[in-house]
């Protein structure tokens, strides 16, 4: 190689480097790795110290908005075929309803088994449901990394990014539905201060 | 339900979220790493005790019997070929590289750097499975055995991963020393 060929090539490695880190792209996905390990924390926090610690929804609240936000500005910015038509995207929304739905089903029929009071059910509907979250956000974490690798399907793996966030909001929603329908039931949000007993009374015995 | 079967439960439960929990920091450590560059003193040494973090939950959750233990057994073949086969994707990583670097004349600290990112993606992806398969082991119905197996091969190759790590680390610093020169950027 010819040593102006060399340095032609070095230069657009190291631009190829930087289009990779620094683009705008590569921002986002850092950013929406970010949000995604945010809810997995509050995820993992809310499990250690009880579904309702204050300090644990005010994580997810946050992270689940920024997840929203990032994706929004991640249209601009990847593939245009990787993004959902508008015309599939009721299906996507219903799919990701039936799946949640399905969930909470498979739940409440173990419960059934147990019998158990309603405000339990709902809690470990809620328990469960925070595990799906915290799944879908895994694999956004490991979707968004696949998208910055070379030679691998950005399309594809856009596409799943995008069928992953609506899949975070559908089950946000449910989950913002039961803790309302829980407060309404009498239970208490936390601080984490001054968590430890209740949230064991609430939450496992 | 005795009483008994009751704590043993929450000891678990506790012992797979601590799992995830740390698994959560490699990941943010990782993130950090893209953010700041990957010499970044911060997030290599939350990197590290993330790290010490999932080992102790790795240790307590052998200890409940929740997944195999290898402790007192140095030759289990299948712990062996899980290292051996991490080792070569390392190997693989090296070589695929180093074609690559050779092909534009990449110098060779660049090299060590891209190498060193290249692995630390690996680490947020490995931990993000962890959680991933921890979420799966959890859900009603599924094979645990299954997931179980799966997370302590994830953990057996991020054993492997962290020390490579590290020293490709230590290399660069000292690359970096020598030169006099600011953060390794990738």
């Amino acid at each position: 190689m010819s040593s102006a060929r060399k340095i032609r090539a070095r230069m657009e490695y190291m631009q190829l480097l930087q289009q990779r880190d620094e683009s705008a792209e590569g921002r986002l996905l850092t950013e929406l790795q970010s949000n995604a390990a945010d809810i997995i924390k509050a995820v993992t926090l809310s499990r250690a110290q009880g579904l309702f610690a204050l300090q644990a929804w005010e994580i997810l609240e946050t992270a689940l908005a920024s997840v929203s936000r990032t994706r929004d500005r991640l249209r601009d910015v990847l593939p245009q075929e990787s993004q959902p038509l508008q015309s599939v995207l009721p299906g996507i929304y219903q799919r990701a309803t039936c799946d949640v739905e399905e969930c909470v089903l498979a739940v409440q029929r173990q419960a059934a088994q147990a019998d158990l009071d309603p405000e339990v059910v709902n809690a470990m509907c809620l328990r469960v449901l925070l595990g799906e979250l915290m799944s879908f956000a895994a694999c956004v974490v490991q979707e968004a990394q696949m998208l910055t690798k070379p030679g691998t399907n950005r399309v594809w793996y856009g596409s799943e990014l995008f069928k992953r966030c609506i899949r975070v909001a559908v089950i946000s929603d449910v989950i913002r539905q039961r803790m309302v329908q829980l407060r309404d039931a009498g239970a208490e949000i936390v601080q984490p201060t001054r968590r430890t007993r209740k949230l064991r009374e609430f939450t496992w015995e | 339900m005795g009483v008994e079967w009751i704590k043993r439960q929450m000891a678990e439960d506790s012992a797979w979220t601590s799992l995830q929990q740390h698994a959560c920091e490699i990941i943010a450590a990782v993130i950090e790493t893209k953010r700041q560059g990957i010499l970044n003193a911060r997030a290599l040494a939350n990197l590290n005790v993330a790290y010490l973090g999932v080992v102790r939950a790795q240790q307590d959750l052998q200890g409940l019997s929740c997944m195999p233990s290898l402790a007192g057994d140095p030759v289990n073949d299948a712990h062996m070929a899980i290292r051996a086969h991490a080792a070569d994707e390392i190997n693989r990583h090296v070589e695929k590289l180093n074609r690559f670097a050779s092909r534009v004349n990449l110098a060779a600290h660049l090299r060590k750097a891209v190498f060193v990112r290249g692995l630390l993606m690996d680490l947020m992806s490995e931990g993000a499975l962890i959680v991933n398969d921890v979420c799966n082991l959890e859900a009603l119905g599924e094979n645990r055995k299954f997931y179980a197996n799966s997370v302590l091969a994830r953990l057996i190759k991020i054993d492997v991963y962290i020390p490579e790590v590290k020293y490709r680390i230590k290399e660069l610093q000292e690359i970096q020393a020598a030169q006099g020169t600011g953060e390794t950027e990738t």
